[in-house]
């Protein structure tokens, strides 16, 4: 197990020093989401891995690697959604990244 | 908006998903490549989103794996318009006899103008009756009109011969026909006439073709002058002289004299603009003038300059909207010197123009002088032009008019003929006047 988790801290270490060398973008070699925000009212989400929980008060959005982006504000509601992105309109009060996200 | 047009060419659904794991629903349609919008949470338990119809049916999978239900709320989009409107069979019907109504009173006559251009014609009322007669009348088929345009026109060209050019126009609904009358030539002079002076000058030249010939080269003569007299003296057989009363015709060439005088002013007062002016835009349509826009303000004296601007030109091609720009400048009057140079210039420019419109296009130019003075304040400038040119003019001889009046008696016509030949400055000799009985008149020189 705990080479399991050596293991995949290496690839991903690789991955990054790989990234930076050739400055290769990140979402890409990485799997990591890619958030793009217009004032405090839209987002839009690249490279999610689908909803957790959607209300008119909170978003979760689920990313690659078990990580979580949570969205807390009023009036929240999808503008649409497909495979790789997702655009998110409301008053955001609140962007949580949990510490998974790099 | 490119979106929005190709979502509404291909139709949308407006679906309504209840049941407890929505998100999970969203996640498994978004991994089947199905593209959603729209997506609202109404209440708890309850999704709101929209997707193409095509895409609908592959939701069925994932409505049933997370344990939801969908319900249709709406259908939007073309595909779902035009079989609204497929199905609505009145209001087809209603547009095709809309159509057809359009179509069938559009394939009549409903008006015939008619303008009659200038010419000895018939009146309007006439050319209407011919062209009821023909056949072009309001309520006449427009394609029988414009299969039978030839027919017409050799028609009208048959009733009204005295028209120079026919024309029948077809423009929609309307019929305009377009008559212009032949304007026949001036009707040559006959009857006895003399030739006199047309103007004042040198005679350089006489050719008579027609009559006897009263001035040589060398006289000098002013207008109303006879130059050739119209009768022609023949010998008798019993001896003695006839005299034939002719249409006088002839050349008769001499040098003309042309003087013109200007005066050029060598100060003069002009506007200089300040820099305060009005700007007022108003639009035209017709003859009515509407002010929009002004700017600025100005008081005294202004210069005005008008810009116009074709907006319209309507159906005639007349300039039907008109955007007009009228700008009113401050402006003050000083006085500006004139170049002596300028002014002569000026002058010469101003005399040729006045000169141009008195001499005759057949007149010769022989010579030109000009002199010019400074006459205080003004230059005095005087151009002389001499011209070779006929100055032979036909007058109708007034004895004609004696014969007609026979009740007058001879004293009055000789008067009268005396009267009138001072009038033309003409030298006549006293002649005794016999008349034939063929009724010529005829003179025997004592």
């Amino acid at each position: 197990m705990a080479n399991t988790v050596e293991n995949g801290r290496g690839k991903k270490r690789y991955k990054r020093l790989l990234a930076n060398f050739f400055g290769l973008p990140g979402e890409v070699l990485l799997d990591l989401p890619r958030l793009v925000m217009l004032g405090n009212s839209r987002l839009v989400v690249e490279n999610h891995r689908g909803l957790l929980e959607y209300t008119e008060e909170t978003v979760r959005i689920k990313t690659a690697q078990g990580g979580e982006i949570r969205v807390t504000g009023q009036g929240l509601n999808l503008l649409y959604m497909v495979k790789e992105e997702l655009g998110l309109a409301g008053r955001f009060l609140r962007i949580d990244l949990p510490g998974g996200e790099e | 908006m490119y979106r929005w047009l190709l979502d509404f060419y291909h139709g949308f659904l407006v679906v309504m998903a209840q049941g407890k794991r929505l998100e999970a629903f969203l996640n498994s349609a978004v991994a089947k490549g199905v593209y959603l919008w729209g997506i609202r949470r109404p209440a708890p338990g309850r999704l709101l989103f929209r997707v193409r119809v095509k895409d609908f049916p592959g939701l069925r999978s994932s409505f049933r794996r997370c344990g939801c239900r969908g319900k249709i709320l709406h259908r939007s989009g073309l595909p779902f318009l035009l079989r609204r409107l497929l199905q609505n069979k009145g209001r087809w019907l209603g547009l095709l006899f809309f159509i057809a109504a359009v179509q069938i009173l559009a394939s009549f006559i409903w008006v015939v103008g008619v303008a009659v251009g200038d010419g000895a014609l018939p009146g309007e009322p006439r050319i209407r009756e011919e062209l009821r007669e023909i056949g072009v009348r309001p309520g006449a088929l427009r394609g029988k009109i414009k299969k039978a345009h030839e027919r017409i026109l050799e028609e009208l060209a048959i009733a009204f011969p005295e028209a120079a050019w026919i024309n029948v126009e077809l423009r929609g609904v309307v019929v305009l026909v377009t008559i212009v009358g032949k304007t026949p030539p001036p009707a040559k002079e006959e009857g006895p006439a003399d030739i006199v002076a047309a103007k004042e000058g040198l005679v350089s030249e006489v050719i008579v073709l027609e009559g006897t010939p009263l001035v040589k080269p060398g006289d000098m003569v002013t207008p109303g002058d006879l130059l050739i007299l119209g009768e022609k003296v023949l010998p008798r057989r019993e001896g003695g002289f006839i005299s034939q009363p002719v249409r006088a015709e002839g050349i008769v060439r001499a040098r003309v004299w042309y003087e013109k005088r200007v005066e050029e002013p060598l100060a003069v007062w002009q506007p200089v603009r300040n820099q305060r002016e009005t700007v007022v835009y108003s639009l035209r349509w017709r003859d009515r003038i509407f002010p929009f826009y002004r700017r600025g303000r100005v008081s005294g004296k202004v210069l005005w300059e008008r810009h116009t601007k074709r907006i319209y030109r309507g159906r005639n091609q007349v300039n039907l909207v008109e955007l007009i720009k009228d700008i009113y400048s401050e402006v003050s009057w000083e006085k500006v010197r004139v170049s002596p140079e300028e002014a002569l210039a000026k002058a010469r420019r101003e005399a040729a123009r006045e000169l141009s419109s008195l001499l005759p296009e057949t007149a010769t130019v022989k010579n030109r002088r000009e002199e010019w003075e400074d006459g205080g304040g003004f230059l005095l400038y005087r151009l002389v032009v001499e011209t070779l040119e006929d100055i032979a003019q036909p007058a109708v001889a007034f004895r004609e008019q004696q014969e007609e009046r026979p009740d007058q008696s001879p004293n009055q016509n000789q008067s009268q003929n005396e009267s009138q030949s001072q009038n033309q400055s003409q030298n006549k000799k006293q002649n005794q006047e016999t008349t034939t009985e063929d009724g010529a008149r005829q003179a025997v020189c004592i």
